[in-house]
């Protein structure tokens, strides 16, 4: 049985498709993997997908769109049958969708960019935890924050009382401000396969914290 | 530092529930409580009923005229989910096209395909006496008399001089072949009926019952059906 890593964000353009992508290709060096576009008609996970098989890249990866939550949940019973890991893109929406992902995931991850907007719609997300969790489902959620200028106090002091804030973690891991994420993502390509040492570091400091996160 | 490594540790040490996912039953039954708990918050049914008088109040909000009780709540439910579905989950969605042409020099109509019969260049129009301003004349069209309307006289609008981008546009409908006579022909539109938008109703338009809706944000499309069908067309009886 695979692992489900889901992403979700309520925001949209917090860097979901490119978390997705990024940790599906890396992932899929490890082991058999499958991506799920749950964000269809916009589909960037998708479509992403559907360019590196295109170029010949997929490897052991399969990539899949579904439509609504009743696809989504089925897709994912079969794939998790099949695969190691099963990383799921959600869409901008507190709908049906995210709170199956959010309940079916080993690892749930919400990309986060240090702005007022991307807290403030996060605050919804948490309110679906404690939801859940009055409901006796657990639901093992961290932020990863993207987009982050390390070197700015006020995106560390704003990341911090985040974090208190919603009363959420954080992966210790942080994914910086780059342009090779949207060019390799435009690209079919995954950051690991971008000329920027930087952002191919940051990322393998991430997947490393999120399979010790899976416990693989 | 040391706080943080009990933090990592903590995080590594999964419960039980977490290393048992993923139960997917439980992912559908949480997904489909998505409307008992969170979401618009339920009026409570201390509010007014659907029928009951309204209390009188200075000012009414949109909410305030809407149904309140639960019956009517659930109604109104059902018909939200239906229209929040994707575009590809609308089974009723047609995918159709329309012909787009101008009247005048930037008014913009369709007519749906359906009812298209041929484009015809304008050539030989003989104007036919005791006619109201709406019939432009006639033409021989492969031996049968077409008669045909300027839609600009019937809607009203102001007259300009025919340029070389007029056409006929024939169209069908009841066994009846009319001639419309437009003042250019832009080309096929795809659109599905959900893209239609109501007409706006304003003060001054008289063409209100021939629009089936605003296509695109500029594009009046023509209900054929009431066009052709209205009895102010039929001057031979």
């Amino acid at each position: 049985m695979g692992r489900i890593i889901g992403i979700v964000q309520v925001k949209g353009g917090v860097g979901r498709s490119t978390l997705a992508t990024n940790l599906a290709a890396a992932l899929a060096r490890h082991g058999r993997t499958a991506l799920i576009d749950a964000d269809v008609p916009q589909g960037t996970s998708a479509s992403w997908g559907k360019l590196r098989e295109e170029t010949g890249r997929l490897g052991q990866l399969t990539v899949a769109g579904v439509a609504d939550y009743r696809a989504l949940v089925s897709k994912a019973r079969e794939l998790v049958a099949v695969n190691d890991f099963v990383v799921i893109d959600g869409p901008p929406r507190l709908a049906e969708v995210t709170r199956a992902i959010m309940v079916m995931s080993r690892l749930c991850l919400i990309p986060l960019g240090a702005s007022a907007a991307e807290i403030w719609a996060t605050a919804d997300l948490v309110k679906t935890i404690k939801e859940a969790s009055a409901r006796r489902l657990d639901i093992n959620a961290r932020i990863v924050w993207n987009r982050f200028r390390e070197h700015t106090r006020s995106a560390r002091e704003l990341g911090d009382a985040a974090e208190k804030q919603l009363g959420l973690t954080a992966l210790h891991s942080k994914l910086g401000y780059r342009v090779a994420y949207s060019e390799a993502l435009a690209r079919g390509l995954s950051v690991a396969e971008w000329p920027d040492r930087h952002a191919q570091e940051e990322f393998a400091a991430l997947v490393a914290e999120i399979k010790q996160q899976l416990g693989v | 530092m040391a706080k943080r490594r009990v933090k990592q540790n903590q995080d590594t040490v999964l419960g039980d529930a977490i290393l048992a996912k993923p139960d997917f039953e439980q992912a559908l039954a949480f997904a489909e409580s998505l409307n008992q708990t969170t979401g618009v918050p339920f009026v409570p049914s201390a509010e007014p009923r659907l029928h009951d008088p309204l209390p009188a109040v200075s000012v009414q909000s949109a909410v305030a005229l809407m149904p309140q009780d639960a019956a009517s709540r659930r109604v109104l439910e059902a018909r939200a989910r239906a229209l929040a579905k994707p575009l590809s989950q609308q089974r009723h969605a047609l995918h159709d096209q329309y012909l787009r042409f101008r009247l005048g020099a930037v008014e913009r109509y369709g007519i749906p395909y359906a009812y298209l019969e041929e484009l015809l260049y304008v050539g030989n129009l003989a104007r036919v006496p005791c006619t109201p301003a709406f019939v432009s004349g006639v033409v021989n069209h492969r031996g049968e008399l077409l008669t045909i309307l300027d839609l600009k006289q019937f809607f009203r609008m102001p007259a300009v001089a025919m340029s070389d981008e007029a056409r006929i546009i024939v169209v069908k409908h009841d066994g009846m072949r009319t001639g419309l006579l437009v003042d250019g022909v832009d080309g096929n539109v795809a659109y599905q009926d959900t893209e239609v938008s109501p007409p706006l109703s304003s003060e001054g338009v008289s063409n209100m019952e021939y629009v089936l809706g605003i296509h695109d944000g500029s594009v009046t499309l023509l209900n054929l059906k009431a066009l052709l069908g209205d009895p102010a067309l039929r001057v031979h009886r």
